[in-house]
């Protein structure tokens, strides 16, 4: 193809390897001292790492130790149960994660249609969009919530008292996740490709969308999902601001009365959370290995396997 | 053999006067171009030339600013993709990934809730030979055999029109050859009516029944591959397709035109008044034969710079003083071999008709000041012509 449009050229290409062929003799020489350097900065990075390890986990460890021994008695799972006494403490539970399922489906249904139109009609807008998802981020609970309240108190003023008005605020603060998640995962798909194949074959956009957009991006969507429960597990201030029991809520209030009660329950959180993004990384590697495609790279030993 | 029985002639697929703009950018202007029953029309053009997009709105998936597109008999300008009856093979990634070879090839016949269709697709597997492949995914089939899967895919819904988007430039050399030919005998067997798109002019040419060659919006020559290069209207057609070497072309008093001094008429008019142009002569058109033996054939004389091996043709380079680039004179390897470099040789136009590119008289004029100090020993005149087309050629 290189030599579809050849004018006269000089038929004596300039020698294009020179240049490259020096730059790694260079290397070459540099090497023992670059070594040596690579080695001291390796050194240090292992102090920080180590120092960084410590700070991190040792409130951590503190926290368990101090939620799961009781004076006296050693290792104990007590002051976790007698938290869960608590008759709210499992209605606190399942409300949260009930909060979670219906952000996710919620966020996904909202999200989904409208960044697969940006990416076939508006590619510029996509990235106007992209932009402004992050906005929630820097927009403060209190900001939020101060300003929600007022309209929905002269819109509908019976909204804001029930717990499922909670599930539009999470969609917003899980939005710059939840984007940027269904975005990478949309833009490693050829949506216009696909589309244009489909509709070719007789699919409209709605059954092209269902029936090949959403099982190519099951990866992308899991993680969609799960970066929404972890968020919602762990939200606080807008549950408290709105005067709703979640299960965040739950754990505050029981500090303040059971510390040692409150600081085990943290603890489990945060490995349940911590098992929640290693699904996550797990998933999205998965996916990636199913979408190194050979048509990507053609190579020499497809060429071989050409023959029919 | 494969033996076509209905009439080339009859026009099948017709765009009229089609219009295309994207903002303020003028993608087509005025684009009329119509396909007979049966046959593989190739669009060949460099990147930006409005041919994917001439494509896309025979496809559907663009609609035209103005103008009217007619498949058969049909008025389909404002019919969806849907309903138009083409199949489209992509460049590349069309396929789903979630599906097996034969669910994609399948999927078509699926919406349409076509009875028997596992033994459609067992066929148009077997057709493009890929049956022991049905069901492995997209990502365990190589690129050329992904090709093939959507050219299945393209013909099971029994398209009225083939539409090819660049569907080899994404594999690599040998699989390209062999695929061409592979799509080139499916086409000719079903008599399906095929636009391709392409901007590799070896394609175009080996594949095609006629090739349309695309210039900014325009179609510059629709012609058969033969025509397109041995008889090519523009000097940007002669440049795009094959190869060409640029020599000085001289007005002489009775109106015809010299190169190497020998009398050349020109392919396609010439504005009035040109005095001096520039030949674009293909490399397979120069004989080339050593100084000595050589008659009393007007010429041009050189000496030989290089030679390189093309396969069965070489590519010999003579350094000749008139001309400021080396001539590239194409023949057989064999004969090749005579012509070592540092060789004298004198060269002759074979042919009597060339494509002539008119030097506009500023650059000739420019070029003559540029080059007044470096007069030829042999004759000022050809030095001056050289000149010119020297700057006609960086120009170019």
């Amino acid at each position: 193809m290189a030599a579809s449009v050849e004018f006269l050229t000089t038929p004596t290409g300039t020698p294009a390897g020179t240049g490259a062929s020096r730059a790694r003799g260079a290397g070459r020489l540099g090497h023992g001292k670059r070594t040596r350097a690579a080695g001291r900065l390796h050194v240090l990075g292992i102090v920080v790492l180590v120092m960084a390890m410590v700070l991190f986990f040792t409130p951590l460890i503190a926290s368990a130790i101090f939620g799961f021994t009781l004076p006296g008695v050693g290792l104990t799972f007590a002051s976790l149960s007698q938290a869960f006494s608590n008759p709210m403490a499992v209605q606190a539970v399942i409300m949260t994660v009930l909060l979670g399922l219906l952000t996710t489906a919620a966020s996904l249904a909202l999200l989904v249609p409208t960044i697969v139109y940006l990416h076939l009609r508006a590619p510029r807008a996509a990235k106007l969009a992209e932009a402004l998802s992050v906005i929630p981020i820097v927009v403060p609970a209190v900001a939020l919530v101060a300003g929600a309240g007022v309209f929905f108190r002269a819109v509908a003023p019976g909204f804001l008292v029930s717990p499922y008005a909670l599930v539009p605020f999470y969609v917003i603060i899980t939005m710059p996740l939840v984007y940027r998640a269904l975005d990478a995962g949309l833009s490693a798909l050829h949506l216009r490709t696909l589309f244009a194949a489909a509709a070719s074959l007789g699919a409209s956009p709605w059954r092209t969308l269902i029936g090949i957009v959403l099982p190519n991006l099951r990866a992308a969507l899991l993680s969609a999902g799960l970066l929404c429960m972890a968020m919602v597990l762990g939200e606080f201030a807008l549950a408290s601001l709105l005067l709703q029991y979640t299960f965040p809520v739950f754990l505050v209030e029981t500090g303040a009365a059971a510390p040692r009660g409150a600081a085990a329950l943290s603890f489990v959180t945060m490995l349940a959370t911590w098992g929640l993004l290693a699904l996550i990384s797990l998933i999205s590697a998965a996916g990636n290995r199913r979408r190194r495609t050979p048509a990507a790279a053609p190579s020499v030993t497809s060429t071989a396997k050409e023959q029919p | 053999m494969t033996t076509i029985t209905t009439p080339l002639r009859e026009e099948f697929v017709s765009l009229s006067h089609v219009m295309k703009t994207y903002g303020s950018k003028t993608v087509l202007s005025d684009l009329s171009l119509d396909l007979h029953r049966g046959e593989l029309l190739a669009l060949l053009g460099p990147s930006g030339c409005g041919k994917t997009t001439t494509l896309r709105i025979l496809a559907g998936l663009e609609t035209p600013d103005a103008g009217s597109v007619h498949i058969g008999k049909r008025d389909v300008t404002a019919v969806d993709v849907r309903r138009r009856g083409i199949g489209i093979v992509f460049q590349s990634y069309s396929l789903f990934p979630h599906m097996t070879a034969a669910e994609n090839v399948g999927y078509g016949l699926r919406i349409r809730r076509q009875a028997g269709r596992a033994a459609t697709v067992a066929e148009l597997l077997e057709t493009v030979g890929l049956a022991e492949h049905a069901a492995k995914y997209p990502a365990q089939l190589s690129g050329g055999q992904q090709q093939r899967v959507a050219l299945a895919r393209a013909l099971a819904l029994e398209p009225n029109v083939l539409l090819l988007d660049e569907p080899l430039s994404a594999l690599d050399a040998a699989v390209r050859v062999q695929l061409r030919e592979h799509i080139r005998r499916i086409q000719m067997e079903k008599n399906i009516t095929t636009l391709m798109v392409t901007h590799d002019q070896e394609e175009a040419l080996t594949m095609a029944d006629r090739v349309g060659v695309m210039n900014a919006g325009r179609i510059e020559q629709l012609d058969t591959p033969a025509e397109l290069y041995r008889r090519p209207v523009s000097p940007f057609v002669a440049t795009f397709v094959g190869n060409v070497n640029r020599m000085p072309a001289q007005r002489t008093d009775n109106g015809t035109y010299a190169v190497a001094g020998r009398p050349v008429t020109p392919i396609g008019e010439l504005p009035a008044g040109t005095t001096a142009a520039t030949a674009l002569i293909r490399p397979e058109d120069i004989a080339i034969s050593h100084a000595h033996a050589s008659g009393t054939c007007p010429g041009l004389t050189g000496v030989v710079h290089s030679s390189v091996l093309r396969g069965s043709l070489s590519s010999v380079y003579v350094d000749v003083a008139e001309l400021p680039q080396p001539v590239r004179v194409d023949l057989s390897t064999a004969q090749a071999s005579a012509f070592a470099p540092g060789a004298d040789v004198s060269l002759q136009l074979l042919r009597s008709e060339a494509v002539l590119e008119p030097a506009s008289p500023a650059t000739a004029a420019h070029a003559d000041a540029a080059h007044a100090g470096d007069a030829h020993e042999d004759d000022a005149q050809a030095s001056t012509a050289s000149g010119t087309a020297q700057a006609a050629g960086v120009r170019a």
